[in-house]
């Protein structure tokens, strides 16, 4: 039954990134378990996906590289519960060719980090390494990983890093941007994460685990 | 309006404001006035669908003084000076609508297109608000003086804030600052492609050059 609307809880998450043009085929969405995790199946649009494509994996499981690498995310970093990889359009256009790009708004900061870094393969030890202390990256020629405590928090991270791309690229066209300085950026995601997210967030989790 | 409409209508715009990808999470805030003294808010870091309408903040314009365990979103003095600056005013909305925070984070003035546009937005150009971290003296009162005399202004490296006579007023304000940060973004690319029809491949060309300079 908790797993049930378990599934129904990522599949809300995928209508939602469909519903926001971030997604492509074969893009996959997971949420931690005690026992492993729930996962989309990569073969169709996410926003056709039922809930017989949405199914548990082991811990140890791992039926191809994919998942192996939301597993390796789940199994070190206990801070995330919830995975989505996705391709939005100013985020792939920004992972074919920079190795990172800046925060320029304060909510980029807060949610990812003061910058997004592009890991150099979607391979698991390169993914692990460029996500390290912060909740999103991106995958050179490929999509967006977005990580969170919560689906809520994994698809609000999604959104964030697109819209940061955006802005980066369209104030780079119109001037040079002007990025977020580190002591800031640091300080507000010390904030967001202890301060401002922790009563809305713990709500969602508390909500999650229960299955909705 | 009844003080249970007013804060049923700040609940509604929130959901309006998320739904639209005008606000990501439980950023932006809404106020509406209440009468000469008092304003309805949203409040701090709650998420706009599970918020309900009596979670929503009334707030003394002149003091900043509530009377409730829930605390106002921390940018309730910009919104306050707004309504004691402007009498007119009746709705205000500090959103990160995606294209207009491009153009806030470039903190720039950037001219506005077309007429339609300039009633909108009450001038023929949108100011930015000087920087400053989110709920300090900085934030607020760059905001106030770029909005002076306008419907609209940038906050940089951070979103934007409008003002209108009522709330469906400020969304369309909402909707125009979008439209004409869209629009001045694309005649840029433009100008430099030699193009009248923008897409997303015409956009990274011209970021691309910038980017590898």
């Amino acid at each position: 039954m908790v797993e049930d609307t378990r599934k129904k809880l990522v599949l809300d998450c995928c209508k939602k990134l469909a519903e926001h043009n971030l997604t492509m085929p074969g893009d996959v969405v997971s949420l931690r378990t005690d026992e492993g995790m729930l996962i989309t199946s990569p073969d169709k649009d996410v926003a056709s996906l039922t809930e017989e494509d949405v199914r548990f994996v082991g811990k140890n499981a791992a039926a191809n590289a994919t998942e192996a690498l939301h597993l390796a995310v789940y199994g070190t970093r206990e801070d995330i519960n919830a995975v989505i990889m996705n391709h939005a359009p100013f985020c792939t256009g920004i992972a074919r060719k920079l190795k990172s790009f800046p925060a320029t708004l304060d909510d980029m900061a807060q949610i990812i980090g003061p910058s997004a870094k592009v890991s150099p393969s979607d391979k698991a030890a390169d993914v692990l390494k460029t996500l390290s202390g912060r909740n999103a990256c991106l995958i050179r020629n490929g999509g967006v990983i977005a990580t969170g405590r919560t689906l809520d928090e994994a698809f609000t991270g999604s959104l964030v890093l697109e819209k940061g791309a955006l802005c980066y690229v369209g104030s780079s066209i119109v001037a040079k941007p002007v990025r977020i300085g580190l002591f800031d950026a640091v300080l507000m995601r010390l904030v967001y994460k202890l301060k401002y997210s922790k009563k809305d967030q713990a709500a969602k989790l508390e909500e999650q685990k229960q299955g909705g | 309006m009844t003080e249970k409409e007013v804060r049923q209508a700040v609940k509604d715009a929130g959901v309006k404001l998320l739904e639209s990808n005008l606000v990501q999470g439980t950023w932006g805030n809404i106020s509406i006035r209440l009468d000469d003294k008092k304003m309805v808010v949203t409040p701090s870091a709650m998420d706009y669908i599970r918020m309900r309408p009596e979670d929503t903040v009334v707030v003394d314009i002149e003091t900043l003084e509530y009377d409730s365990p829930i605390k106002p979103t921390s940018e309730k003095k910009i919104h306050a000076a707004i309504y004691r600056d402007r009498p007119e005013i009746g709705a205000v909305i500090h959103s990160h609508p995606l294209w207009s925070s491009a153009l806030a984070a470039a903190r720039k003035e950037i001219p506005v297109i077309s007429e339609e546009h300039k009633k909108l937005l009450g001038g023929d150009s949108v100011r930015a608000g000087a920087y400053g971290l989110p709920g300090t003296k900085k934030l607020t009162n760059g905001a106030v003086e770029a909005i002076k005399g306008r419907n609209a202004c940038f906050l940089s490296n951070h979103g934007i804030v409008v003002c209108a006579e009522t709330i469906e007023g400020a969304f369309d304000v909402c909707k125009a600052m979008e439209e004409n940060s869209r629009a001045y973004i694309e005649s840029v690319v433009g100008r430099e492609l030699n193009k009248e029809e923008i897409d997303i491949d015409d956009i990274f060309e011209v970021f691309y050059k910038r980017a590898t300079k």
